[in-house]
C-alpha cells in the first residue's frame, strides 16, 4: 500500500524527471480518474501527457476531530543532543480549531484517496536529498505548525510548543500526555442576534439572526465560516479576544442562500428586522405540529427554501380526502361531521383560514363551537 | 638654442619659520601613524566596514598621483618632443613625481591592513584588477623616475665622495659605480622616459577605473565607463599648473625670479587641455543625462558644481586671457584653481560619490586621517626643500651663458 | 658625449620592444580561479518561511569556531531594534522588517556574502586572494591577502568586513558558504540548522525550478520574482518574498555582473599589452623625428 501512494505522490515528479511512464498496475487508485492527473485518456510511456500536479484535487480527507488521534507524539527527529525536547502535538484541539477554516487537508494537504498519511510518509528525513520541491520533515513539521502560530500570536519561539532538554538529555517541563489530551478548544459561544450599521441612509441596518442560522435553518458553523484562521479570534495575545468574529464582511456569505440582488429588505432596513415568522414570510403559518419540525423536513433541499405550494399533499403525499383521519389534527370530528367533505368547513384550500360553520350554522362559529372532541394530538394517532 | 638657465643648489638656509610649522605638523602626523601600526587602522581612521576607503586612499593616494603628472606631461613636453625651452621645469616636475609617487606609496603602504605583504601584487598576479594594473605600473613608474633622477644624483657627487676612515677606501669603486651609471643611463634614459609616459597614461587612467567596479555604489555625477578616460584628461591638465605652482612658490620661498617666460608659455597649453577635459565631462553628462541629479541640492550636487564651475570653467576662462597668462599673480591663481578641482576631483570620486547602500552615518575624516595626511604633505613639501638644496634642480638665470650642464637627463643634446 | 648615435637608438629601441613584446606572450595569466560551473551550488532563502530565529547565526559561528553565547539566548529578539549588517564577527545576520502602518507578520531577511556568479571581489582583489570555487563557493584566502579592502569597495552587496581593530594581521571576513563542510559531503551550517528549512541547498538551476513552482503554487503569496537569479549577472544565494525586495534590505544592484566594465576596459587598454606597446613606439618615433629635427638645426648651426 505504502509503495502505491509514494508512486503517486512521487508522480509528477518522477515522471518529469524521467520521461518515462510508470507501471500501469502500480499507480491506479480505486476513486480516481486518469484525467486527474494526465491530460490525455490514453496516456503512454512516451507521451504521458501529465498535468501539472493536481494536490488540491487529490487532497480528499475529510473527518471529524474525533476520528483522528487525540495527542501525537512527534518524536521521528528526536536529538537528545538537542536543546529541545520533542513536541506532543495536540491533533484534536487543531483538528477542532481547523474545523472552521480548512479542515483536515489544512495539514494533510497532499493525500490521494484512502489512507490518512502522516507527515514523515512523504516528509524525508534528511535535508540532503535530491528532491527539493518538497520541504525535509523538520521543515514540513515547522512551516506547518509556524505559518499559523506566527500569524496567530506573533510568538515564533521554539518555547511555546518545545519543552527544554535539561542535563543528559532529560525533559524538564512538559505537560502530561493525559493533560494534552484534555486539551479541547473551549466551546465557541454563538451570538443571538447581530444588527450591523452599513453607514448608508437607504437600508442602514443589516439585521442577521445568527440563532435562527444555526438553530432553525440548521446551518453548520463551517458553512459560512469557511477560512477562520485561529487569529481571526486571537488578536496577537493567545487569550481570546471578546471581539465579535465575523464570518465576511459583505454579501458572498449571503448570497449562496439568499438572493442577494433583488431582496433587499430581507436583511437591510431603517430599523432591526424582527426574527423569522414563517407566516408573515410565507402567508403560511406553523401551527403546532409544523411548528415543532426542522425545516428541512418539508424544504428538503438543504441550505436553498424553496417555496413550497401549501397543499397538504405537497409533503403528505398519502393524503387523500377519502383515507385522511381528521385525528391527526387534534380534533375528533363527531358522526356528523365525519361525513362531510372537506370544503364544507375550511374554505381555502391551503387550510389555513379559519374553519367556517356558515354552511350549516348561522350562529355558529369556530372555535366556541366545536364539530368534534379535542384530543392531544399524538394520543389520538397512537389510539387509532 | 643655448640655454642661459642652469641648475643648481640652493644656497639659502634650511630653516625659516614656515619650515618649523611644517615640521610641527609632519611630528604630529607621525604621532597618528604609530596608533595606526600599534593598535590597527580603526583607532585612528573614521573607516568602516560601509567606507572601507576614506582620504588617506583619496588625497594620499588618488589626487598624490595626479598631482604628480607634471612630471610625465613636462618630460612628454621637453624630451619626447624635444622643446628644449622647458628643459628648466622637467628637473623640480620630476622632482615633485618622486617625491609624490613615494608618499602615494607610502599612504598605500599605511593604509593596507597587512602594509608588510605590499610585494604580493609583484609575484601574486590578478590581470583584471584595475588596483592591480595601478599597483604595478606605480611601482615600475617609481623605479623609473628613480632611474631617471640618477643623473642628479651623480652629477652632485661624482668627484665629490670623500668617505672617510674605513669607508674611504670605497672612494674609488664608488664614484667608478656612478660614472658608469651616468654614461649608462645618458644612453638609455630615453627608453625610460618614453616608459615613463606609457606607464603614467596607464596607470593615470587605471586610477579611474577603479571606482567603476563600485557600480551604483557611486553616485551617478561620476560613475560613468570613461572614468578612466575624465582621470588620465585631469591629470594631463593639472601637469603644468602643478609645475607653475610648484615654481612659483619655490621661487618666492628662494628669493628667485620666476621663470615667467616659461611658465606663461606653460599657462597657454592649458586652456585647450581644460577645454578637452571640461568638452568630455559635460558631454559624458549629457549623454548619460545625469545632469537631472544637478537640480537636486544635495552634497553631492553641490560638491559637483564647484568642482566644475571653481575647479575646471573659471581657470579654462582665466587662461584663455592673454592677460591672466602674462601675470604672475593670476597665472598663480587660476593655477591653484586646477589644481583645487582635480584635488576636489578626486575627493569626489571616492569619498563624496561613494555612497554604499547600508551606510549608517556618513563618512567624515578622523583628526587622526587629516592629521596623517597634512603630516605627509609637509614631509614632502620639507623633503623638496632638503632636495633641491643638495642637488642641481632648480634653474637659475644667468648673466653671461655658462657652459651646458654636463649630465644632463635627456636624451643626449648634440 | 651625451651624443648617442641614431643606430644606437634603435638598437636599443628594438631590444625593448623585443622585451616587452616577449613579456606579453605571457599576460597576467596567473589569476585567481573563477570557475562558473554549471553544477555549481545555491541557496533559496524563502522569506516568507522564515521565523526569525537566527539559529543560522549561532550554527554560522560554531561552524567556524567563533565564540558564541548559548543557543537559548538567541531566542532574544531585542536584537531586531536594530538593523544590523554582517561584521568581522558574525559573517550572517538576520533583520526583521517590519510593515509600515500595519500590524502583519514581519518578514525576516537572512544576510551573508551572495556568492554572485560574477564576483567583483574575485575581480578587483589585487592579489587574487578570492576564488570562485566549482561549487560556487567564493573563497578568501588568508595567506594572499595584503588588506587594501578594494573587496569591500567594489562589493554591490557591501558584504566583505575587515578586523579595523586589528593591528597586526587584519582579516577580510565574510561567508564562505561552509567550503570545507561541504567538501566533506555536509551541509552549510546555517542551512542544517533552519528549523524551518527557509533555507533550501541545492544545485542552483533546481532551486530557480523549486522557486517558480513554489510562485507558481501561491502566486498570492509571493513577489514574482527570484531576486538573485538576474541580479548582479546571477548569484548562488537567492530569495524570495512576500514584498518589494528593496524594502527586504535588498539592494536594487541591476542585472549586470558588476566586473563587466571594468573588465572590459581592463582588457582593452591591456589587450596583449598591444595598445601600451603601440604607444611607446608612438611616442618613439615622436621622440626620434623631434630629435632629427633638432639635430639638423644643430648641423646648420655649425
Amino acid at each position: 500500500m505504502r509503495t502505491i501512494l509514494a508512486a503517486i505522490l512521487g508522480v509528477c515528479v518522477v515522471m518529469v524527471a524521467h520521461g518515462q511512464g510508470v507501471d500501469k498496475r502500480s499507480h491506479v487508485v480505486p476513486g480516481m480518474s486518469c484525467t486527474t492527473c494526465h491530460t490525455s485518456e490514453v496516456p503512454t510511456k512516451e507521451s504521458p501527457s501529465v498535468r501539472s500536479c493536481p494536490r488540491t484535487l487529490m487532497a480528499t480527507v475529510r473527518h471529524s476531530a474525533e476520528e483522528g488521534p487525540d495527542v501525537i507524539r512527534m518524536n521521528t527527529l528526536s536529538d537528545t543532543a538537542s536543546l529541545y525536547a520533542p513536541v506532543r502535538f495536540t491533533h484534536k484541539a487543531h483538528a477542532e480549531m481547523s474545523e472552521m477554516a480548512g479542515g483536515c487537508t489544512m495539514c494533510h494537504h497532499y493525500n490521494p484517496p484512502g489512507r490518512v498519511l502522516g507527515c514523515s510518509e512523504c516528509h524525508e528525513v534528511s535535508r540532503m536529498r535530491t528532491n527539493l520541491g518538497r520541504p525535509d520533515l523538520k521543515g514540513a513539521y515547522h512551516q506547518q505548525c509556524l505559518d499559523c502560530h506566527k500569524r496567530w500570536s506573533n510568538d515564533t519561539g521554539c518555547r511555546s510548543c518545545h519543552a527544554l532538554r535539561g542535563e543528559a538529555g532529560a525533559v524538564v517541563v512538559q505537560e502530561g500526555k493525559e493533560q494534552a489530551r484534555e486539551r479541547r478548544h473551549p466551546v465557541v459561544t454563538k451570538p443571538a442576534r447581530l444588527v450591523r450599521e452599513t453607514g448608508y441612509d437607504e437600508g442602514r441596518l443589516v439585521t442577521f439572526s445568527h440563532n435562527e442560522h444555526v438553530d432553525l435553518f440548521g446551518l453548520e458553523c463551517a458553512d459560512c465560516h469557511t477560512s477562520e484562521s485561529c487569529i481571526r479570534c486571537h488578536e496577537k495575545g493567545k487569550s481570546a479576544s471578546a471581539q465579535p468574529v465575523a464570518a465576511s464582511l459583505g454579501h458572498q456569505s449571503c448570497e449562496r442562500c439568499h438572493n442577494v440582488n433583488e431582496q433587499c429588505d430581507r436583511c437591510h432596513g431603517a430599523e432591526p428586522k424582527p426574527g423569522f415568522n414563517h407566516q408573515r414570510r410565507s402567508g403560511w403559518p406553523l401551527r403546532q405540529y409544523h411548528e415543532q419540525l426542522d425545516c428541512n423536513r418539508c424544504h428538503t433541499k438543504k441550505n436553498v427554501f424553496t417555496d413550497l405550494s401549501g397543499s397538504c399533499a405537497t409533503c403528505h403525499k398519502a393524503w387523500t380526502p377519502e383515507n385522511f383521519r381528521h385525528a391527526v389534527t387534534g380534533l375528533v370530528l363527531d358522526q356528523n361531521h365525519a361525513e362531510l367533505t372537506c370544503d364544507v368547513c375550511h374554505t381555502d384550500d391551503r387550510f389555513v383560514a379559519k374553519p367556517s360553520c356558515e354552511a350549516c350554522h348561522e350562529q355558529y362559529t369556530y372555535p366556541q363551537k366545536s364539530p368534534g372532541k379535542r384530543v392531544k394530538r399524538l394520543a389520538a394517532v397512537r389510539g387509532k | 638654442m643655448n640655454s642661459v638657465h642652469k641648475p643648481q643648489p640652493m644656497t639659502k638656509g634650511f630653516f625659516t619659520p614656515g619650515v618649523i610649522v611644517l615640521l610641527v605638523l609632519a611630528v604630529n602626523g607621525l604621532g597618528f601613524l604609530l596608533g595606526r601600526f600599534l593598535f590597527g587602522i580603526g583607532s585612528v581612521t573614521n573607516l568602516s566596514n560601509q567606507y572601507p576607503w576614506g582620504i588617506w586612499i583619496a588625497i594620499d593616494v588618488a589626487a598624490g598621483v595626479a598631482l604628480a603628472a607634471g612630471g610625465f606631461t613636462t618630460a612628454a613636453l621637453g624630451h619626447v618632443m624635444h622643446r628644449e625651452e622647458y628643459h628648466i621645469v622637467v628637473r623640480p616636475a620630476l622632482l615633485t613625481a618622486m617625491l609624490g609617487y613615494t608618499f602615494a606609496a607610502l599612504a598605500v603602504c599605511i593604509d593596507l591592513g597587512r602594509w608588510y605583504y605590499i610585494w604580493h601584487p609583484l609575484i601574486m598576479w590578478n590581470g583584471t584588477s584595475a588596483l592591480f594594473e595601478v599597483g604595478m605600473c606605480v611601482m615600475i613608474y617609481m623605479m623609473v623616475l628613480y632611474i631617471e633622477f640618477l643623473p642628479i644624483v651623480a652629477e652632485r657627487f661624482i668627484g665629490r665622495i670623500t668617505l672617510k676612515g674605513v669607508f674611504a677606501r670605497l672612494n674609488k669603486p664608488l664614484e667608478a659605480l656612478l660614472r658608469a651609471l651616468d654614461r649608462g643611463l645618458s644612453k638609455t634614459m630615453f627608453i625610460f622616459i618614453i616608459a615613463g609616459v606609457v606607464l603614467s597614461t596607464l596607470h593615470q587612467s587605471s586610477l579611474g577605473t577603479l571606482m567603476i567596479i563600485a557600480g551604483p555604489k557611486v553616485h551617478p555625477l561620476w560613475q560613468t565607463p570613461i572614468l578612466p578616460l575624465l582621470f588620465l584628461l585631469s591629470a594631463v591638465s593639472v601637469g603644468y599648473p602643478m609645475v607653475i605652482f610648484e615654481s612659483m612658490i619655490a621661487s618666492r620661498s628662494f628669493g628667485l625670479k620666476p621663470e615667467m617666460d616659461v611658465l606663461s608659455r606653460l599657462g597657454s597649453f592649458m586652456a585647450p587641455l581644460l577645454s578637452i577635459y571640461l568638452a568630455f565631462k559635460i558631454g559624458d553628462m549629457v549623454i548619460r543625462e545625469s545632469f537631472m541629479y544637478l537640480t537636486e541640492v544635495n552634497t553631492a550636487s553641490v560638491m559637483f558644481t564647484i568642482e566644475i564651475v571653481v575647479g575646471v570653467a573659471i581657470p579654462l576662462r582665466m587662461f584663455l586671457s592673454e592677460v591672466v597668462v602674462r601675470s604672475r599673480l593670476w597665472l598663480f591663481v587660476a593655477s591653484c584653481l586646477v589644481v583645487f578641482g582635480v584635488l576636489l576631483n578626486r575627493i569626489n570620486t571616492f569619498v563624496v560619490a561613494y555612497n554604499p547602500p547600508y551606510a549608517v552615518k556618513a563618512y567624515f575624516p578622523s583628526i587622526g586621517e587629516i592629521s596623517v595626511t597634512v603630516g605627509f604633505v609637509s614631509i614632502l613639501v620639507l623633503l623638496y626643500r632638503f632636495y633641491v638644496r643638495t642637488f642641481a634642480v632648480i634653474s637659475i638665470a644667468k648673466v653671461t651663458p655658462a657652459a651646458r650642464a654636463k649630465y644632463a637627463i635627456r636624451g643626449g643634446r648634440s | 658625449m651625451k651624443k648617442k648615435t641614431r643606430r644606437d637608438f634603435l638598437k636599443t629601441s628594438a631590444l625593448i620592444g623585443t622585451a616587452v613584446a616577449s613579456s606579453s606572450l605571457h599576460p597576467a595569466k596567473a589569476g585567481p580561479k573563477n570557475i562558473l560551473s554549471p553544477d555549481r551550488m545555491g541557496v533559496l532563502v524563502d522569506t516568507t518561511v522564515c521565523v526569525g530565529c537566527r539559529s543560522c547565526e549561532w550554527a554560522c559561528k560554531v561552524a567556524h569556531g567563533r565564540s558564541t553565547q548559548p543557543l537559548a539566548e538567541y531566542e532574544d529578539r531585542s536584537v531586531y531594534q536594530t538593523s544590523r549588517r554582517p561584521d568581522h564577527e558574525s559573517v550572517t545576520v538576520v533583520n526583521e522588517h517590519r510593515q509600515e502602518e500595519s500590524n502583519g507578520t514581519p518578514v525576516y531577511t537572512k544576510v551573508q556574502c551572495m556568492h554572485c556568479d560574477h564576483p567583483s571581489c574575485v575581480s578587483a582583489c589585487i592579489v587574487g586572494a578570492f576564488t570562485k570555487e566549482e561549487n560556487g563557493s567564493v573563497v578568501w584566502d588568508t595567506n594572499k591577502c595584503i588588506g587594501c579592502r578594494y573587496c569591500m569597495v567594489a562589493c554591490p552587496f557591501q558584504i566583505p568586513a575587515f578586523e579595523f581593530g586589528e593591528a597586526l594581521r587584519p582579516d577580510v571576513v565574510k561567508c564562505d558558504f561552509c567550503f570545507s563542510r561541504t567538501q566533506e559531503g555536509k551541509l552549510p551550517a546555517c542551512v542544517e540548522m533552519c528549523p524551518v528549512e527557509a533555507l533550501t541547498y541545492g544545485p542552483r538551476t533546481e532551486l530557480i525550478k523549486v522557486a517558480r513552482e513554489r510562485i507558481r503554487r501561491a502566486p498570492e503569496k509571493y513577489v514574482h520574482h527570484i531576486y538573485g537569479e538576474t541580479e548582479a549577472g546571477g548569484t548562488s544565494w537567492m530569495y524570495l518574498a512576500s514584498r518589494d525586495f528593496a524594502g527586504l534590505g535588498l539592494p536594487n544592484v541591476g542585472t549586470h555582473a558588476m566586473p563587466g566594465t571594468s573588465e572590459s576596459i581592463q582588457h582593452g587598454i591591456f589587450a596583449y599589452f598591444i595598445p601600451p606597446v603601440l604607444l611607446y613606439a608612438m611616442l618613439g618615433g615622436v621622440m626620434w623625428v623631434t630629435r632629427r629635427g633638432k639635430e639638423s638645426e644643430h648641423e646648420e648651426l655649425k
